[in-house]
Order: C-alpha cells, then sequence, then structure tokens
C-alpha cells in the first residue's frame, strides 16, 4: 500500500514536471499526511546536493542559454504547516518553498502565511543570473555585452481577506545590477560615440495600499500606489517617480454581471546627462522634467437571458501622452553657442468596443462570435521644435470572430475559431492589416489517454504601393499522454512553427540605392518532447528527450541566392538553420520514507548549420538527497 | 428487485442531471459528509475552502461541502450516488463556472471571465483546477505551472524549448506571471484587440514589471514601443534568435519597418529609411543595435545612441 502512495505521488509529480530542466527532483519524501505537532500539522522536505558542469565549444553562449554552474546547492525545499481546526494563535498556514539557492541562476523563494479572517500575507522573491556575450547569432559585434543580476521581489499583504471590509498593503522591488556595455560621446566629435563599459544600477521601488468594499451586492475595489525609478548607471541620472490610481466597481446577479475599472499613472521622471567631446570643444547635455500621463477605462457588461446564452460586451478606452519640458543642448566651448530641442509629443488615444457570444444549441454543440472595432489616433511632432506642427493620423479595425465546440460522441471535442480582421492605417508595415486567422483543435479524452491536436494559420498582408509585407505562419501540434499504471507514464509532443515573411526594403550600400528590395525569411521550426516514466520497487526512472531543429529552406550554403537583394548579408539572412537539444535522464531511490538519493544527467547540444563560432556541447548532471525530519 | 423500486431507480436516473445541478433536500453540514467520505474530510483543513467552516459564520449554503456540492439531505437518504448530489464531474463547464462565481466572482481579477478566450472554447474552472487533488496549496491547480498551461498549448511547450527563451521552464517564473487565464481588459498597446488574456501592469504592458528600465518617459521615444508594444520585435516566450528577437538577424527586422514607404510612422510618410551613409554591404552597418543601442528610448540622443 505504501508502494502504491508513493508511486502515485511520484508519477503524479513527475508527470507535473516533464519537460523541465532535470533537477529539483519532483519526488516528495515523508508521510503523505504529514507529521501532527500539537494542533498543527507539518510536511516539509529538502533536497540538497551538488551540480556538475563540463562544457565545450562556446561557453558564452551556454551561459546565454542555459547557465547551470558547479556547486553545492539547497536544490529545492519546502515547509507547509496548516492548523487543523483553522483557530491557530499566528496563523492557521504557513508555508515556505525554496529553489535553487546557493548559486543557481535562477533562484527563488517564497512564503504565505495567513490567519483566516485576519490577515493573507506573501513574499515572493526571485533572483535571475543575466549574461549576454553581445551576441546577435549571426556573430555578433559584441553589443549589448551585460553580465548582471535581476533581484524581484513581491509582498502583499490583505487584511481581513474574508471580510466585507478589506485593506491591501504592498511593496515590491525589482533591481537590475551588474556590469554592461553602454555608449559616451566621442571625445573627437559630437555626433559619434565610443561604447564604454558601465555599471549598471537601476532600481524600482513600488508601494501599494488599497482596499474593498462590498456594498448593495457592489464591489468596490480601489488601489494607490507608486512606483519609483532610478537609474544611476555611469553616465546619467534618471530618477522618477510613476504615481497611479486604480479604481473598480464589480457588480454580479443572476441574469447580468457589471464591472468598470479606472486607472490614471502620472508617469514622471527628471534625467541628466553631461556629456563631453572635449577635443572637438563639444558639450552636450539633456535635461528635463518627463511626462507620461496614462488613463484608461473599461467597462464590461455581461448578460444571460438564458441558460444557454452568453453576451458579453467590453468597452475601452486609452489615452497616454509623452510630453515634458526637457531640453537638448549642444553648446560649442569655442563660441558659446547653444541649440536647443524640445520633445517630441507623442500621444495615442484607442477606443475600442467588442461584443461576444456564446450560445449552446445542443449539449454537444456551441457556436460563438464576435464584432470588434477599435479606433486609435496617434498625434506627433516631427521635429524637436517647441512651435512644430501637430500631426495626427486614425487607424480603424474591425474585426469579426466566429467558431464552434462540437463533441460529436464521448470523449471526442471538436473546436474551430475563426478571426478576420481589417485595418484602415496601420502604425509599420509589419502591423496588423489584413489578417485571418484560423485555429482548430481536437481532443480525445479517455481514461488516463489524452490526444490532442492543433492547428492554427495565421496570415497577414499589409500591401502598399511600393513595398509589400506578407507574414504567414502556420502551426501544427499534436500531444498524447498516456498513463495506463501507476508505474508506468508516457507524454509526447510535437509541433511544427512555420513562419514565412516577405518584406518590401530599400537601404543603400555603397552610396548606391537599392529600392524595392525584398527581405524574405523563412523559418521551419519542428519541436518535439518525449518523455517517460517509471518505477520498479524503490527505484523510479524519467528519461527525456527536447528536440528544437529549424529546418531552414533547403539550401546548402548561407549565401545560395533564394530570393530578394543580391547581397551576401541579405541571403544569410534569409533563414536560420540550427538543432539544440537536450536529453535528460533522473533516477531516484527511496532509501526510507524520509529519505531519497536522486541523480540526474542532462545534456545541451546547441550546433549551427552555417556557422560553428556559437555552438556548444554541455555536459550538466546532479546528485542529491532528498529528505524530510 | 421489486417494480417500486425499479421504477424509483429509472425515475432518479432519469432525473439525475436536474438534481445534479439543483439538489434540493435540507443542508445536513460538512461532519455528516465524514462519515462516508474520510479522505476528503480529513485533509481538507489544508484546502483554502476550510476558512469557510473555520470562520463558523458562513449560512450553511456558502461553507463547507455543501457551500459547492448543495445540500447533502438527498445524497444521504441514499447512501450516496452522483444522482443526488452538485457532483462537478457531471456539470458542463459551463455551469462548473456558474456555480464556482457564486463566491469568486467579485474578484477583479475575475471581472472578465465571461468574455475570456477559456470561456468562449469551453474551458471551465474544473479544467484547471482540482478543490480535492490539487496539487498547489496556493490557487489550487490540478496541476503545476507550466505543465498545466502545456496540457493544451503544446506550441507554447515548444517555444519555451527554444535556446533563447524567458525562464519558465527552470522555475523563475510562471505563466500567470504574465497572463490572467480568467481574462483580462482590452490591452492599451497595438489595437487593443490582440493579444488576449496577457495582464496589465497597471495600464501598461506586463512586459514592463520586469523589464522596467523600458518603461520611461523618455525624451526621444522609439514610437513602435508605445504604440504596437514589445511584440513589435520580440517573440516573447522563446526564439532560435537571441534576444528573443523575431528575425536572426536585426538588421533585417529593422529594414522591414525602415522602409520609407507608404503612409506609415508617426507622421504618416513612412518610417524613415536609413541615410547613404549606413552601407549595408559593410558589416559594421549591418549589426543596427550596435550604434543605436537605446533602441528602447533615449534620453540624450534623438536616434537612440546614446
Amino acid at each position: 500500500m505504501r508502494f502504491t502512495i508513493l508511486a502515485l505521488v511520484f508519477f503524479s509529480l513527475a508527470a507535473a514536471l516533464s519537460g523541465q530542466v532535470v533537477a529539483p527532483t519532483p519526488n516528495s519524501v515523508g508521510p503523505t499526511r504529514g507529521d501532527d505537532w500539537k494542533n498543527y500539522n507539518l510536511i516539509n522536505s529538502f533536497e540538497t546536493g551538488y551540480r556538475f558542469l563540463s562544457v565545450s565549444g562556446n561557453q558564452n553562449k551556454y551561459r546565454s542559454d542555459v547557465n547551470f554552474g558547479n556547486g553545492v546547492r539547497l536544490l529545492s525545499s519546502f515547509i507547509g504547516v496548516n492548523s487543523k481546526e483553522g483557530h491557530g494563535l499566528l496563523f492557521d498556514e504557513f508555508i515556505f518553498s525554496t529553489q535553487g539557492l546557493g548559486g543557481d541562476p535562477y533562484e527563488s523563494a517564497s512564503v504565505r502565511v495567513q490567519k483566516n479572517r485576519i490577515y493573507e500575507y506573501s513574499l515572493l522573491w526571485r533572483k535571475n543570473d543575466y549574461y549576454n556575450p553581445g551576441l546577435t547569432t549571426d556573430g555578433g559585434q559584441g553589443q549589448h555585452l551585460q553580465d548582471t543580476s535581476t533581484t524581484l521581489q513581491d509582498n502583499n499583504l490583505t487584511l481581513f481577506p474574508q471580510s466585507k471590509v478589506k485593506f491591501f498593503l504592498g511593496y515590491s522591488r525589482s533591481m537590475q545590477d551588474g556590469a554592461g556595455i553602454s555608449t559616451l560621446l566621442s571625445p573627437t566629435s559630437s555626433s559619434d560615440f565610443v561604447p564604454v563599459l558601465t555599471n549598471i544600477r537601476q532600481v524600482q521601488n513600488e508601494y501599494r495600499v488599497g482596499g474593498e468594499f462590498r456594498f448593495w451586492g457592489m464591489t468596490l475595489n480601489w488601489l494607490r500606489g507608486w512606483q519609483d525609478f532610478k537609474d544611476d548607471s555611469t553616465g546619467q541620472v534618471n530618477h522618477g517617480t510613476s504615481p497611479y490610481w486604480q479604481v473598480a466597481l464589480v457588480r454580479n446577479s443572476q441574469w447580468i454581471d457589471i464591472n468598470g475599472r479606472f486607472t490614471y499613472t502620472a508617469g514622471r521622471r527628471t534625467f541628466l546627462t553631461n556629456q563631453n567631446a572635449a577635443e572637438a570643444h563639444q558639450q552636450v547635455f539633456t535635461f528635463g522634467d518627463a511626462r507620461r500621463p496614462v488613463a484608461t477605462g473599461n467597462a464590461t457588461v455581461s448578460i444571460f437571458p438564458t441558460t444557454k446564452l452568453t453576451i458579453a460586451n467590453h468597452t475601452s478606452f486609452y489615452n497616454i501622452r509623452t510630453e515634458g519640458d526637457s531640453t537638448y543642448v549642444q553648446l560649442d566651448n569655442t563660441t558659446g553657442r547653444a541649440d536647443f530641442l524640445y520633445y517630441q509629443f507623442l500621444g495615442i488615444r484607442t477606443f475600442a468596443n467588442d461584443t461576444d457570444f456564446d450560445y449552446k444549441l445542443k449539449n454537444w454543440f456551441d457556436v460563438h462570435g464576435g464584432y470588434e472595432y477599435s479606433d486609435r489616433r496617434i498625434a506627433a511632432t516631427s521635429q524637436f521644435l517647441q512651435s512644430s506642427p501637430l500631426y495626427s493620423q486614425t487607424n480603424e479595425v474591425n474585426a469579426g470572430k466566429v467558431g464552434f465546440r462540437a463533441r460529436p460522441f464521448s470523449r471526442f471535442t471538436v473546436t474551430v475559431n475563426a478571426e478576420f480582421g481589417r485595418a484602415s492605417r496601420p502604425f509599420t508595415p509589419k502591423s496588423d492589416s489584413n489578417y485571418n486567422l484560423l485555429t482548430g483543435r481536437l481532443d480525445y479524452r479517455w481514461k488516463t489517454l489524452q490526444l490532442s491536436a492543433w492547428s492554427q494559420a495565421n496570415y497577414n498582408d499589409n500591401s502598399v504601393l511600393l513595398s509589400d509585407y506578407n507574414s504567414h505562419s502556420r502551426t501544427y501540434a499534436g500531444s498524447a499522454a498516456w498513463s495506463p499504471v501507476k508505474w508506468f507514464g508516457f507524454d509526447a509532443s510535437y509541433s511544427k512553427l512555420h513562419l514565412e515573411t516577405l518584406g518590401g526594403i530599400n537601404f543603400f550600400a555603397n552610396n548606391v540605392l537599392f529600392a524595392n528590395q525584398i527581405s524574405y525569411y523563412l523559418s521551419n521550426l519542428h519541436v518535439g518532447t518525449l518523455s517517460t516514466r517509471f518505477s520498479v520497487r524503490r527505484f523510479d526512472f524519467y528519461v527525456g528527450y527536447n528536440r528544437v531543429q529549424d529546418a531552414g529552406d533547403g539550401r546548402n550554403t548561407p549565401t545560395q541566392v533564394v530570393a530578394g537583394p543580391d547581397l551576401p548579408a541579405f541571403r544569410a539572412a534569409q533563414t536560420f538553420p540550427l538543432t539544440f537539444q537536450s536529453p535528460q535522464a533522473r533516477i531516484s531511490v527511496r532509501i526510507s520514507e524520509r529519505l531519497r538519493w536522486n541523480a540526474g544527467y542532462q545534456y545541451f547540444g546547441y550546433h549551427e548549420e552555417f556557422s560553428s563560432g556559437q555552438n556548444y556541447l554541455a555536459h550538466t548532471g546532479y546528485t542529491s538527497l532528498l529528505w524530510s525530519f | 428487485m421489486h417494480s417500486t423500486a425499479k421504477l424509483t431507480l429509472f425515475l432518479a436516473v432519469l432525473a439525475a442531471p436536474a438534481l445534479a445541478q439543483n439538489p434540493s433536500g435540507k443542508f445536513v453540514g460538512s461532519t455528516v459528509c465524514k462519515a462516508c467520505h474520510p479522505d476528503v474530510w480529513f485533509r481538507f483543513y489544508k484546502n483554502a475552502h476550510f476558512k469557510s467552516i473555520a470562520s463558523e459564520k458562513e449560512k450553511p449554503e456558502n461553507t463547507g461541502c455543501e457551500g459547492c456540492h448543495g445540500p447533502g439531505e438527498a445524497h444521504v437518504k441514499a447512501h450516496g450516488g452522483k444522482a443526488t448530489i452538485r457532483a462537478f464531474s457531471l456539470l458542463s463547464p459551463k455551469e462548473a463556472t456558474t456555480t464556482c462565481l457564486r463566491c469568486h466572482s467579485e474578484s477583479l481579477a475575475r471581472s472578465n471571465i465571461h468574455r475570456s478566450v477559456h470561456t468562449l472554447n469551453d474551458v471551465g474552472c474544473a479544467q484547471c483546477h482540482s478543490i480535492h487533488k490539487a496539487e498547489t496549496p496556493k490557487f489550487l491547480l490540478a496541476k503545476r505551472e507550466p505543465e498545466l498551461c502545456y496540457g493544451c498549448h503544446t506550441d507554447i511547450r515548444a517555444q519555451f524549448s527554444m535556446p533563447f527563451k524567458h525562464r519558465v521552464n527552470e522555475g523563475f517564473m510562471v505563466c500567470s506571471d504574465c497572463h490572467n487565464p480568467h481574462g483580462t481588459s482590452s490591452p492599451t498597446w497595438r489595437m487593443a484587440a490582440r493579444p488576449h488574456m496577457v495582464k496589465q501592469d497597471v495600464n501598461e504592458e506586463a512586459c514592463l514589471k520586469c523589464h522596467f528600465d523600458k518603461r520611461g518617459p523618455f525624451a526621444f521615444e522609439h514610437p513602435p514601443v508605445r504604440v504596437e508594444g514589445c511584440e513589435a520585435c520580440h517573440s516573447p516566450h522563446g526564439s532560435t534568435n537571441s534576444r528573443l528577437l523575431t528575425r536572426p538577424v536585426v538588421f533585417t527586422m529593422c529594414l522591414e519597418c525602415h522602409n520609407g514607404v507608404g503612409a506609415f510612422g508617426r507622421t504618416g510618410t513612412g518610417v524613415p529609411m536609413l541615410s547613404p551613409a549606413h552601407n549595408m554591404a559593410d558589416p559594421r552597418y549591418q549589426n543596427c543595435t550596435n550604434c543605436h543601442m537605446r533602441i528602447h528610448g533615449s534620453n540624450a540622443d534623438p536616434l537612440f545612441m546614446r
């Protein structure tokens, strides 16, 4: 019986984590129901072990993609304490969990404490080591070198969570810190620059206070927040705050739901940069007080005239203005002349309304559809002058949606959706213009067998007189999951992501204008995942394999002519065949009810077809003890 | 079996769907349920729904087993059976959602659930949440993220398998960091139509919550960042291209907009094309962001160089 319970726990967790990195181990230890202590129940587990790594090839690319290293880790931990009667002295639930502490590039810790009816507190802390060796996949010039760490922290406290009157307090802190490359004005010219290494240090603190009141069947929710930003990276000072309001009203009843939400943010930044082109006797500094007020309003009305019909209407309004009185000054130290350039104003105002309906014609067949209209006005100045004329343009989109869902026989479901949209004036040549989106899904579920297939075609055609932009993406995906017995499970998926774009481009080469050229890009990505898990007595095994392959367009050399400009760089940019694969295996042995030994291995192989500079092979693995006290 | 008993059984089967949705009778209290469902009961104090029992102040229809499953008198008298109680395994996704929303509709996070893509495609609460066999104490999810979402979104699983990706498979973040599976208000970028279900950081794109240095305002804004959003240049889930770009080589991505053609751009005169000084035959000019480093916006340079 114990074996059965443990096997059940193992398989459910293994299924939950297939396709993930090999460690931490997803098994659990200790009695399923935990240990009782006074009026509390306690569950805990800790996994400590050693990660190992061996890389051949481009180590920088490995750090960019995977980044797991060597060393001792607290791979994961979990402590859960629950009061059994819901009347604990200080808390009724305490949950603490961690992952990757001790040096993994992806570390996290979370705390959740609550006492029924009095408070709920949660903390989520995360740290990500980010490494960018200046990659561009064609072999870049080293731009954007970064070796930073980003720390994110969210604290939320709710007072009287089950009451009609609640209060919220929150604090979040985000920080990016480390070394990176930037640019400064060149000493020899006020129009040129030089790359420099800087210490990146950007911090955002957010403070929140809010409340919620329920009265007359309605819920009024309000939130006041302040997002304070600071960038003290070398070469600039940029501080600002974005205080915001959010007010929402929710009203629900048996046949109609109404809710509205309003937000306003008064974004504001003060900044100062001062750069010298000493040898050119030029000094360039910008300073100012940037403002970006943002206002939104949303209203949703959902009506349920019958139990078979739902109609939902949503109206949204969005207004943003980027403006300010900042000044760009270019001083010529020899003449004392200064040029003042003012803000480029950018304002966006969007109004949108959409209506969706869902009607159940039969118990096995329902249809849904909708219509959406949106209107966006963009106002902007073209010159950095105070009296620059304001230019405005309006884009309207009309989109229709229709679909159905059918269950022709038990366990089998078919879903089809289509959306057609037409835009009058897209903002960029790549924006949605005349787009058609068609999606279909098949699902079959029988006991522990689940089969599904999915397909989506997304076509966007944006043609203008001198240039065309066409994007055709098609996705096909299928998956199968099967767990016929408790000690065996199987999971597989395959996706083909096809993207084909044709863009009109104009450019200069050697002072010659190449007009009305074509930028052609083709990607045929095949992605497969396969995993199986099985158990033999005390031994639990997991084997998985992920493979990503861009098959390209079939060419043998990167500069082979397919379509587009007759420049080697353009030809080489049309397709980018590569393979990225990652097999993994793990064994977990139950030594006792409270102790497991685990070991795992994961291989990462990255291979580009036309260039070997960024290829690498990495052998990673770990061994650990998973224990519970 | 007596004919009366057969008739009763037959009528009970006929009436099953109706009874399952609206079981009648009196409320008997959760402690009665314990007698036949000890496994559920003895674990239930770890369930978020146990709060309603612990408070001892809720009405019978809003607390304990019967808060969700309806009055249990008929179920007890019949010595069990799904026909005599509101059994979620017999409910349609819409019916299950309606039952859950009796208590959970007041939240702002679920205020758009009736127009969410999940609801329109008949994905109800019980498809993602498991009240009695949850794998996560928070939100009572049937599986952990992202595996829960991968169950249907196979193509997204594929995108997170790419060499460049957000660290979801590594456990650093989860799908619900960026998405609200219960539906969202219209996005404040693009044309307020797509993408669906992407959260907002107050009233701007969710990306800015972590990538806060891109928020601005900047003295010199790169307009597509504000107008079309991050997806104009990036594939947010994963990509074979560095920096999650939509193209493997950056200049092709830039040139597809900066071609000076048509009525596009800030002033409707076309997005400015490169000056003759840009010799695209020279590799120096093929890495645009080598010089235009502050491409998301700059306070020092209108061409985003500093």
